[in-house]
C-alpha cells in the first residue's frame, strides 16, 4: 500500500497551469528522485506535498488520511534556495526551527547536540550564519531540515554548493536515515546523483508526470538493444560483420552492436568468433538517466 | 499560538539584543540630556557677569534694586548717600570694580526723561529688559498713585476675562488648547510608531523573502502565524524602545541638577526674565496646565491610547507586511508604500485641523474612518468627544484592522512565494482570492 497517495490533482496560478492531474504513488522508505526541467511544477508539486499551496482539485493522501497539517511535523523539507538567519546564530537558529516543530527546549538542544557532533560541527554553534562559508551554511540547513526525523524527507538539489568530501558526508547521512526508514524525495538536475541514489523516479513536464517507476525497468524500456563487445585489436573487421550487423560505433579495441529484429547477442558473437575476432569482454548498453529524461521530454 | 509566541520571541529577542537597538535605546536620551546640559553650560557660560552701579537721584528705586539681583550674573550697587555728580562718577565706576553705571536723575513721572546707562559695553536684551521692566513698573505705580488711583483696582482691569465652558452639564474648567496639545502629542507618538515600525515590519518580510527562508518556516507554521508573530514581535520591540526612551529622559531629568546645580537655577531665571513673565504669570499658566490635565479623562486617554495604538497598528503593519511580501527588491519599497503612507500623511494634516476645528466633519470623518483614526480620534478626545463617536471609531478600528490582517494574510501567502518577478497591485489584488 502506498505511504503518499497523490490522485488527480491539478494547481493553477491565475493563467498558469502549473500541475494538470497528477497522480503518484510514494512508498514508504524508498528514494524518489523527482525530475525535471526548469519551470516543469517539481516546486509546485513538493509545496502541496508540504501544504505551502493546497490544490485546486484532487487531493493527497498519507496513509491513507487527507494530508493535514498534523502531517506538517512529519515532513522535512530543504529548498533548493537556502534561507537562514544570517545574523543569528547557529544554535539559536536550530533551536528556533525545533520549537516551531513542537520540541520543548530541553529535547531540542538534546537533538541539536546530537547533530551538530554527528556533523564534526560543534564548535560552530556560537557562530552567526554570516560567519561560515556557503558550504557550511549547506550543512546547517540539513541538520535543520532532519533534526526533527522526519518520515519524509524532500531535498531539493542538496549537493549544491558543497566540496565533495562535504557532499559525501550529507549523502551517507541521508542513505543512513533511508536505512532507519525515512522515505526521500529527492529532486535534482544532476543525474549522476539520481542514477547514484534513487531507486525509483518521477519525471514531469509542463505539470504532467511523463514518466514513473523504478530506474532499472525504466532503463530497460528505454534500451536501444545496444551492445558493446571488447575485442582484441590483433584481427581487423572483416567487411562481412558490417553487412550482417548494424555496428553504431567502433573504435580499435571495441564494437557497439543495435541488435537488429530477432537478433540475439549470441548470433553476434557466433559471427565475430567465426572471423576470428578475439573477444574480451561484452556488456549491455543502456541508457543514462539523462539521455531517457531529454528523450522523454522532446517526446512528451 | 505557541509557534507564534516563538516567532514573537524571535522578533523581539534578535532585535533588542542588536547593538544598534542597545545604541539607539541608549544614546537618543543621553544625547537629549547632552543637549540640554550643553545648552544650559553655553546659556550660562556666555551670560554676562554683570556689576551695575546705581545712582539714584530721584530715590524711588531704593528698595528696588536691592531685589533685583540675578546671582553672580547680574549685581546691583546702590550707591547710597554718594553726593558725586554723574559727570565725575561715569568715568570712575570701574575704580568700585562695576561695569557700568546706571544714572537716574530727579524725576519726574510724567516725563521720566534722563535715565541713563554709561558704560564701555553694551547692555545685553535680557538685562537691559529687565531693568526697563523694573523702573516702568515703579514709575508706572508711582504716577498712578499720584493720579489718586488705586493699584488694585487698576490690577483689577488688567486682568484678563475668560470664558466659562459647559459642556452637557459639566463645567470644564482648564483650557481646551493645552487640552487639545496633550492629544496632539499622542497622535504625533502614535504616527511615529505607525511609519517607523510599520517600515521595520516591510524591511523584515522582504529579507525573510529575499534570503528564501521563508520557504521553510511556512512548512512548520502557517503564514499568518508567521506575519502575526512578526508584527507583534516588532511592535514589542517598539514598545519597549518607546518605555525606556520615557523612563530614561526622566531620569535623566531628574539628574540635570546634579550636572548643572546653581546654572540651572539662573538658566531658568533668565528664560523668566527674557520671556518678561511675571511670577504670577508663570503660575497661572502652570495652574491652566494643571486644570488641563483635571479636564481630560486620564483614564479614558490611556485606554484610548493603548486602543488605537496597538489597533492603528496592527491595520498599517498589515499593510506593511502585504507590501513586503510582495517587493521583489528595495527598490520596489518607494512605489509600494506611496498608497500606505499617504493615508497617514493625510492624518498628519487633518491633525491640525482637529486641533483649531475638533468638531468639524473633516475632524468627524477622520476619527470614524480607519485610516485616520488612531491619529485623529487620540487628538480628539480631550475635546471631550461624545462616547458614540468614540465607540463607533473604534469599532470600525476593530473590525478594519483584523479584516486587514485577514487580507494583508492572503497577499503575504503568496507574496512571500514569489521570487525575481516584479508584480503589480492588480496582481496582488488578484492574490487575495487564490487557494
Amino acid at each position: 500500500m502506498a505511504f503518499i497517495e497523490i490522485q488527480h490533482i491539478s494547481k493553477s496560478f491565475q493563467q498558469k497551469v502549473a500541475l494538470q492531474d497528477v497522480s503518484l504513488s510514494i512508498e514508504q522508505n524508498k528514494i524518489y528522485g523527482l525530475l525535471g526541467p526548469n519551470g516543469a511544477g517539481k516546486t509546485t508539486l513538493i509545496r502541496n506535498i508540504t501544504q505551502i499551496f493546497f490544490p485546486d482539485s484532487g487531493k493527497i493522501l498519507w496513509n491513507n488520511e487527507p494530508l493535514s497539517e498534523k502531517h506538517q511535523n512529519l515532513i522535512g523539507y530543504m529548498p533548493e534556495e537556502r534561507g537562514l538567519y544570517k545574523k543569528m546564530q547557529v544554535g539559536e537558529q536550530l533551536l528556533y526551527f525545533a520549537q516551531l516543530r513542537n520540541f520543548s527546549k530541553a529535547e531540542a538542544n538534546q537533538k541539536i547536540n546530537y547533530w551538530l557532533q554527528k556533523l564534526d560541527i560543534e564548535s560552530w554553534r556560537n557562530k552567526t550564519i554570516e560567519e561560515l562559508s556557503k558550504g557550511m551554511q549547506q550543512k546547517v540547513q540539513f541538520v535543520a531540515t532532519v533534526l526533527h526525523n522526519p518520515t519524509l524527507l524532500i531535498l531539493d538539489e542538496p549537493f549544491s554548493g558543497l566540496d565533495p568530501i562535504n557532499a559525501e558526508l550529507i549523502k551517507n547521512e541521508i542513505f543512513e536515515l533511508h536505512k532507519n526508514g525515512t522515505t526521500i524525495i529527492f529532486s535534482t538536475h544532476r543525474m549522476e546523483n539520481v542514477e547514484e541514489i534513487c531507486e525509483d523516479i518521477f519525471l514531469i513536464n509542463e505539470g504532467k508526470i511523463i514518466l514513473d517507476g523504478n530506474v532499472q525497468a525504466i532503463k530497460q524500456h528505454y534500451k536501444q538493444h545496444l551492445i558493446k563487445v571488447e575485442i582484441e585489436p590483433k584481427v581487423p573487421v572483416n567487411d562481412s560483420v558490417f553487412k550482417q550487423t548494424d555496428i553504431v560505433a567502433q573504435a580499435e579495441n571495441y564494437l557497439v552492436f543495435k541488435l537488429k529484429e530477432n537478433q540475439t547477442v549470441n548470433d553476434v558473437l557466433k559471427l565475430l568468433m567465426l572471423h576470428q575476432i578475439e573477444i574480451s569482454g561484452v556488456s549491455e548498453i543502456l541508457p543514462t538517466v539523462n539521455e531517457i529524461f531529454i528523450q522523454a521530454v522532446k517526446e512528451s | 499560538m505557541t509557534k507564534i509566541w516563538y516567532i514573537i520571541q524571535r522578533e523581539y529577542i534578535t532585535r533588542v539584543r542588536k547593538k544598534s537597538f542597545l545604541v539607539l535605546t541608549i544614546l537618543l536620551p543621553v544625547l537629549v540630556g547632552v543637549f540640554m546640559v550643553a545648552t544650559v553650560r553655553i546659556a550660562t557660560a556666555s551670560q554676562e557677569k554683570l556689576r551695575i552701579a546705581v545712582k539714584d537721584e530721584s530715590g524711588y528705586f531704593e528698595d528696588k534694586f536691592r531685589g533685583m539681583d540675578e546671582g553672580e550674573s547680574l549685581r546691583f550697587i546702590y550707591l547710597t548717600g554718594n553726593q558725586q555728580p554723574i559727570d565725575s562718577l561715569k568715568d570712575i565706576y570701574q575704580n568700585i570694580n562695576c561695569d557700568g553705571i546706571l544714572y537716574i536723575p530727579k524725576l519726574d513721572v510724567d516725563k521720566p526723561n534722563g535715565i541713563a546707562y554709561y558704560s564701555e559695553n553694551e547692555l545685553g536684551l535680557g538685562t537691559k529688559d529687565h531693568i526697563v521692566k523694573n523702573l516702568s513698573d515703579e514709575i508706572r505705580n508711582r504716577a498712578l498713585a499720584q493720579r489718586n488711583y488705586n493699584i488694585d483696582t487698576i490690577e483689577f482691569f488688567d486682568k484678563k476675562i475668560s470664558v466659562e465652558q459647559i459642556i452637557g452639564n459639566e463645567k470644564k474648567k482648564g483650557s481646551a488648547e493645552i487640552g487639545g496639545l496633550f492629544g496632539y502629542a499622542c497622535g504625533m507618538l502614535i504616527y511615529v510608531f505607525l511609519i517607523v515600525y510599520g517600515a521595520m515590519v516591510m524591511r523584515s518580510v522582504t529579507e525573510e523573502k529575499t534570503n528564501r527562508i521563508v520557504e521553510v518556516l511556512v512548512t512548520t507554521v502557517k503564514p499568518f502565524q508567521l506575519m502575526i508573530g512578526k508584527i507583534i514581535g516588532i511592535g514589542a520591540v517598539g514598545l519597549t524602545q518607546f518605555i525606556l526612551w520615557g523612563i530614561l529622559i526622566f531620569c535623566i531629568n531628574l539628574l540635570l541638577p546634579l550636572f548643572l546645580g546653581d546654572q540651572m537655577m539662573a538658566m531658568q531665571t533668565m528664560q523668566q526674565n527674557n520671556q518678561m513673565m511675571s511670577n504670577s504669570e508663570s503660575m497661572q499658566m502652570i495652574a491652566e496646565i494643571s486644570t488641563a490635565f483635571q479636564d481630560i479623562n486620564l483614564t479614558r486617554m490611556v485606554f484610548s491610547f493603548v486602543f488605537y495604538f496597538i489597533f492603528g497598528y496592527l491595520f498599517y503593519a498589515s499593510q506593511f507586511a502585504a507590501i513586503g511580501a510582495a517587493m521583489t527588491d528595495d527598490n520596489d519599497a518607494q512605489s509600494f508604500t506611496f498608497p500606505i503612507t499617504i493615508p497617514i500623511i493625510i492624518s498628519m494634516v487633518l491633525m491640525s485641523v482637529t486641533l483649531s476645528q475638533p468638531f468639524s466633519s473633516a475632524a468627524f470623518w477622520g476619527s470614524i474612518l480607519p485610516f485616520s483614526s488612531p491619529i485623529i480620534m487620540i487628538t480628539r478626545i480631550p475635546f471631550q468627544v461624545a462616547w458614540w463617536e468614540q465607540l463607533l471609531s473604534m469599532f470600525i478600528l476593530f473590525i478594519s484592522s483584523v479584516g486587514m490582517a485577514y487580507i494583508a494574510a492572503k497577499i503575504y501567502r503568496v507574496g512571500i512565494l514569489i521570487q525575481g518577478k516584479k508584480v503589480t497591485f492588480k496582481e496582488i489584488g488578484k492574490w487575495i482570492f487564490v487557494k
